[in-house]
């Protein structure tokens, strides 16, 4: 063993017994101080303890963060590093997440299509109503392409067509099924066990709802914009799938 | 009347030279492209979009927690164009609100839980009142108050607006003040 540490060809990194006493002790610590600093974030973030017959043993944290194995960012996405992705999330190409969008993955998986637009403080959370909780197989939520996700939108929907428009602070439960070309105006909120038939738009004070003509039209002029000015200020994702 | 003192923590905020007091927890998109003309309070995980076009405030204004400042955009046949965002004195942005607008005029105040739609126009001394969503391109009048969704004119500003929006402003950011140690 010794031999192995004092002779550094390789490029792995051994631990002998006194540094691992060492640095579960720094973990302990870091776990128990009060006032934190730099180096005690450090040790928490790569490290925590778990107790074996009494024995303690480190293991790599179990902590949020490090949940993002399963994002999954196909080629052509822009999404930005400060956008928050729980869970088991795949985005598709030509997507575009801006800073604090919230993606919540909490009951399955939830799979983004192509040419999304995402603004920030909206929250895309994928909620199994109360009483399909006991259901063995997991759900996936399906966001269809070319949808709009406007600021401060909460959409808990268990389906998602494409072309629709969720506009500001607009809230969908997670009964509703939304179909294709479907407008939920700004501040509306729909909780009912519900299917959205094509083209419909949601509105005003009381909700009221309406057939359009025709679906929204296209943002595909914002979005080339903002896939060019998004990158000259925000770090992006590396996307870690070929399309 | 006086206004009670609300106190933050020294080492959550930043001072400017200017005095503009801002929340550490703020997302500030592209910063150098935002202007806060001094004495102007950023609340904690308030956004203001610089990234997109240049923000603009005037002295003393208060932008609450969790509002959302992003300039709008406009279509044109050969792309999409955002504006630059301007903003005057003595604003008041309640909390949870988001502003589209392309000018928010002076001494005017926006409750809280508002949408102001894309490019709307904000008169000087207009209310705004909580909970308001006001459709895109909407123009405010000088001295109105708006309400509801979408937002219409349900009456009349005060003829003081000016005065009580210095007054209102003024003496938030005087009483917001950092916490002492005991």
């Amino acid at each position: 063993m010794d031999e192995l540490v004092a002779n550094k060809k390789d490029n792995n990194f051994y631990l002998n017994k006194d540094k691992y006493a060492k640095c579960l002790e720094e973990v302990q610590t870091a776990n128990n101080v009060k006032k934190k600093e730099a180096v005690h974030y450090s040790r928490i973030k790569c490290y925590d303890i778990l107790t074996i017959d009494g024995d303690e043993k480190l293991i790599a944290s179990m902590k949020e963060e490090n949940g993002e194995i399963n994002i999954k960012i196909i080629a052509g996405a822009i999404v930005c590093h400060e956008a928050k992705l729980r869970g088991d999330v795949t985005i598709g190409a030509g997507t575009i997440m801006h800073p604090c969008a919230f993606v919540n993955a909490e009951a399955g998986p939830i799979i983004i299509g192509e040419k999304c637009l995402v603004e920030e403080q909206s929250k895309i959370t994928h909620r199994v109503p109360f009483d399909r909780e006991e259901q063995k197989n997991v759900p996936v939520l399906i966001i269809g392409s070319n949808n709009v996700f406007e600021v401060g939108c909460n959409v808990e929907a268990c389906r998602i067509g494409d072309n629709n428009i969720f506009e500001s602070k607009c809230f969908v439960g997670n009964k509703v099924t939304v179909t294709n070309g479907c407008i939920i105006g700004a501040g509306c909120y729909i909780t009912e066990e519900q299917v959205l038939p094509e083209n419909t738009i949601i509105y005003g004070e009381k909700c009221l709802q309406r057939e359009a003509l025709c679906g929204p039209g296209q943002q595909t002029l914002q979005m080339d914009t903002l896939s060019k000015m998004l990158p000259n200020y925000h770090r992006i994702r590396k996307p870690n799938l070929k399309s | 009347m006086e206004m009670r003192d609300v106190t933050y923590n020294k080492n959550d905020y930043v001072e400017t030279a200017s005095g503009n007091k801002v929340s550490k927890q703020t997302v500030l998109c592209g910063s150098q492209n935002i202007v806060l003309q001094g004495r102007v309070i950023v609340q904690p995980e308030a956004i203001i979009r610089g990234d997109l076009a240049n923000v603009k405030t005037g002295r003393y204004c208060i932008i609450s927690k969790e509002a959302v400042i992003r300039p709008p955009y406009k279509k044109f046949s050969k792309g999409v164009a955002f504006f630059p965002l301007t903003m005057g004195d003595n604003v008041y942005v309640g909390e949870k609100s988001i502003i589209n607008a392309a000018v928010v005029g002076s001494y005017v105040y926006i409750g809280r839980n508002c949408v102001i739609g894309r490019r709307c126009i904000l008169k000087d001394c207009c209310i705004i009142e909580d909970n308001t969503i006001l459709a895109p391109e909407t123009v405010v009048p000088p001295f109105t108050r708006y309400s509801g969704n979408p937002g219409v004119q349900i009456g009349q500003a005060p003829e003081c607006q000016m005065d009580f929006m210095v007054d209102f402003t003024r003496s938030y950011y005087q009483h917001f003040v950092p916490a002492k140690l005991i």
